[in-house]
């Protein structure tokens, strides 16, 4: 009689006690519902896995006191200097006095802004990773997967794009049947529809720009200069179309998450890789050399901007963020042909 | 583009030209790929409904509403889906099914009597360009057929000696409730010396309570799998047929040498013109070249009835699997002899529980197929499990009883048609125990269908057909 309680009895309802829940928003609100020991015994199951731990370099105690008071030295310096530059335009004319004033306090204040902006693009790409950590966590029970749609819509207060529409339409067409996996899964696939396209037609655009860029370009030595280039703004464009704030600390964050992707590129992907080439070569014949550095140049960004891609979306990743790379190389060759012909 | 240029000169236009179509043309049908796929069920598994389902859905795929994690669908790929025609005498009723759901009230379709086929050819755009390369448009045509899953219990005869069978139909004999039901069929054969000559008269009187005893068994009230031969039940052409006329002998085989005309001989024989015959024939023809399979079981049923019809059917599903090829087929292995490499194990009537216990759903199907599967696992087969309904009848609604909030299923009863709401309980992801299988621990009715449209097809009419038909055919465009 003890073990009575561990499962629960099938109960006849009558008819008239029973809400019926529309397809529709109630839906997934009724996924909450799930018994309490259930939800406890699913978190059990999932352990989190522990982060490698980053091998730490050790800083030395001498490099803190020396950037602290390089700091304090530096800021003494400018605001001597702004001090005696004002100083300076109020002794030519009280007008020009003014002058200075005014543009030293919007610079001040703009540049303050702009750090303000960046540390908020910084904070969304934080949330994003965590948000993305979680729904990667999702089981096969239900009830968890509504606390993160909620976490999502909240990220995407200014609607940039229709991106908000575009992802409340998809949580309404959730299915009460599916489990916490299934809602990520669909709303990776569906909910943000609009926003992968946009961002790989930007993909396209810059990789193709920067491809024929090199290809053209007669300075071997601006090349990386022009690429690098290209990527920076690709990298905004694409955190601005995620709507994420693309302030330059937002930027420099993407662009270390890239680095290191591509520093620690798997095999598989460069295998893709030399088969595009491979690809690409036997269409056209004989690729000079300096076509195939543009096409090199092409395929980097394009691997660049996929993978900022991946660190900007809100939901993991199962096979979305994907190009054909072939058609980059490809494009390149036709917008070089077109220009040579 | 010089080559070809010198192969003219060498050869002549025409043919370089020629050759060249027929190249393209072979690389296209290269390209178009056939796959047959065997859907396995014991008999009132689901097999009808999830063959009409199936195709209903996929012949609006190009509409890319009805299956969103079908991923060619979804992403507007499918350019059409037809039917192709097959031999009258073999059609899947598909007309009939789909009105019948389609009618006011709906109907399920009506439990199979023969064999028959569905062929469809469902043209795309190849996503990877090294296919577009070849062409634009490439073709996948999948068979499946349908038949009575009764006959599905023949199968795995073929690999039986008729002294196998009637030792293996003596040890469930000797369990209830066989052994309860048939204690006077037993008798009966006990009495007669089997080394002796027999009586033809005397067979057809044993035969006859025989096939009565089958259909008792599975029988609602038993719902026993183990049913053989498959014909005795449902014999389709071979009505009043000898061939059928079998039974196992469970009594001992008598000792000694046994004359040729002795009732055991005599039966033996049988057995053997019906494994050859019917049997063979039938393997032959439908059951020897699947590329894909899908085993459906229905779960609920045995969480109905008990730990006996839960082993019976555990036992058919083991015995049936074994009768199939699995193995690794490559590119060449499929054209010249196809071998299952990837097998979906799903529990229908997921619509029968609610959402909440469709994991668990899940985990008690791994149960029932665990020696199946682990035997295809190590032949490096592909295998899932999950629980689908592929044509949801229920809806989910909630209740507040006592102050608390359950979640539960507003639906129509199957028999009377009248509506109800129900928690039908909790589906276990252990083996329930003695007691728990007597307790009222589950109560899953059957239900009437919801009206499935015949236009508009939606996400909401089935529960993960999508994803059973992704892993069925998605890494074949
Ligand atoms: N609620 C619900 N019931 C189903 C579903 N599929 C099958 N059923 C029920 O199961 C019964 C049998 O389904 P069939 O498809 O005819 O079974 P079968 O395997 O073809 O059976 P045989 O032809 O006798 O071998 C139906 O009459 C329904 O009551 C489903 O998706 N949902
Ligand atoms: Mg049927």
């Amino acid at each position: 009689m003890s073990d009575k309680k561990q499962w629960q009895a099938p109960v006849d309802i009558p008819l008239d006690q029973v809400d019926h829940q529309p397809a529709q928003e109630e839906s997934f609100a009724h996924a909450r519902e799930v018994p309490v020991e259930q939800v406890v015994s699913v978190t059990e199951e999932a352990p989190k896995v522990e982060r490698e731990p980053a091998v730490r370099v050790r800083k030395s105690r001498w490099r803190k006191v020396f950037a602290l008071s390089a700091g304090v030295v530096l800021f003494a310096a400018v605001v001597s200097e702004v001090n005696r530059l004002v100083d300076w335009a109020f002794s030519l004319h009280v007008t020009v006095g003014y002058a200075a004033v005014a543009v030293v306090t919007t610079a001040v204040v703009s540049a303050g802004m702009w750090l303000l902006q960046g540390m908020r693009g910084l904070r969304q790409l934080k949330a994003r990773e965590d948000i993305r950590a979680r729904a990667q966590q999702m089981t096969e029970g239900q009830g968890e997967a509504i606390q993160l749609i909620k976490t999502i819509e909240a990220h995407y207060q200014d609607n940039t794009r229709g991106a908000k529409q575009e992802f409340l339409a998809a949580v309404h067409q959730l299915d009460s049947a599916y489990n916490d996996k299934e809602v990520v899964r669909y709303l990776s696939a569906h909910g943000l529809t609009q926003q992968d396209e946009a961002a790989k037609r930007c993909i396209q655009r810059y990789s193709v720009h920067s491809g024929v860029l090199v290809a053209v370009s007669p300075f071997a030595t601006f090349d990386m200069w022009l690429v690098g280039w290209r990527n920076l703004r690709m990298l905004r464009e694409l955190a601005e179309i995620y709507g994420i704030s693309a302030g330059a600390t937002a930027q420099w964050q993407l662009l270390k998450g890239v680095l290191h992707n591509i520093a620690f590129a798997g095999l598989s992907e460069v295998t893709i890789h030399a088969g595009t080439h491979v690809l690409g070569g036997s269409l056209s014949g004989a690729v000079s050399a300096r076509i195939g550095q543009g096409i090199g140049a092409g395929l980097f960004t394009a691997r660049s901007g996929l993978h900022a891609m991946r660190l900007c979306r809100p939901l993991p990743d199962d096979g979305h963020v994907k190009l054909d790379l072939s058609t980059i190389s490809a494009a390149i060759q036709q917008d070089l042909n077109r220009k040579s012909g | 583009m010089g080559l070809k240029k010198r192969l003219k000169g060498l050869l002549g236009d025409d043919l370089v030209d020629d050759l060249h179509g027929q190249v393209k043309d072979v690389l296209e049908h290269g390209l178009d790929r056939h796959v047959r796929i065997a859907v396995t069920g014991m008999s009132r598994s689901g097999k009808t409904v999830f063959i009409t389902a199936l195709t209903q859905h996929l012949l609006a795929s190009d509409k890319g509403e009805s299956l969103p994690f079908f991923a060619l669908s979804s992403s507007d790929q499918i350019i059409s889906v037809k039917l192709l025609p097959v031999d009258k005498d073999h059609a899947f009723p598909l007309q009939t099914a789909v009105q019948n759901l389609a009618a006011e009230p709906p109907t399920w379709p009506a439990s199979t009597t023969g064999l028959s086929e569905v062929r469809l050819a469902i043209r795309y755009r190849p996503a990877s360009r090294l296919q577009r390369l070849v062409s634009d448009i490439a073709t996948l045509y999948v068979d499946i057929i349908d038949y009575p899953g009764e006959w599905l219990l023949d199968l795995p005869l073929l690999h039986k000696s008729f002294e196998q069978w009637c030792s293996e139909q003596r040890e469930l004999f000797a369990l209830a409730p066989r052994a309860a039901l048939a204690a006077d069929w037993l008798a009966a054969q006990a009495a007669i010396d089997w080394s002796q000559p027999v009586d033809q008269a005397q067979l057809s009187i044993l035969n006859r309570e025989y096939v009565k005893l089958l259909h008792l068994f599975r029988s609602e009230q038993y719902g026993m799998s183990v049913i053989q031969p498959g014909r005795a039940v449902l014999p389709a052409e071979l009505e009043n047929d000898t061939l059928i006329e079998l039974f196992p002998l469970i009594a001992t085989k008598p000792a000694g040498t046994l004359e040729d005309n002795s009732g055991y001989r005599v039966m033996e024989q049988r057995y053997l013109d019906y494994r050859e015959q019917v049997i063979k024939r039938f393997y032959r023809e439908h059951f020897a070249r699947f590329d894909r399979q899908v085993v459906l079981v229905d779960c609920l049923k045995t969480l109905n009835k008990g730990q006996q019809c839960f082993d019976d059917m555990r036992l058919a599903v083991t015995d049936v699997l074994q009768s199939f090829n699995y193995g690794p087929s490559g590119f060449l292995r499929r054209l010249l002899s196809p071998r299952i490499d990837k097998v979906l194990f799903a529990s229908t009537k997921a619509d029968h529980v609610t959402a909440n216990q469709h994991h668990n759903l899940d985990r008690f199907l791994e149960l029932i197929i665990a020696d199946a599967r682990r035997e295809m696992q190590f032949e490096g087969i592909e295998t899932t499990c999950m629980a689908l309904a592929s044509v949801r009848s229920t809806e989910a609604a909630e209740a507040v009883l006592d102050g608390q909030t359950i979640s539960c299923l507003k639906g129509y009863k199957k028999a009377s048609g009248e509506p109800v709401a129900l928690f039908p309980g909790e589906v276990p992801i252990e083996l329930p125990t003695e007691k728990d299988w007597h307790s009222q621990r589950f109560r899953f009715v059957d239900f009437a269908p919801r009206k499935l449209p015949m236009q508009q097809l939606r996400p909401e009419h089935h529960i993960r057909l999508d994803q059973a038909i992704e892993y069925l055919l998605g890494d074949l465009f």
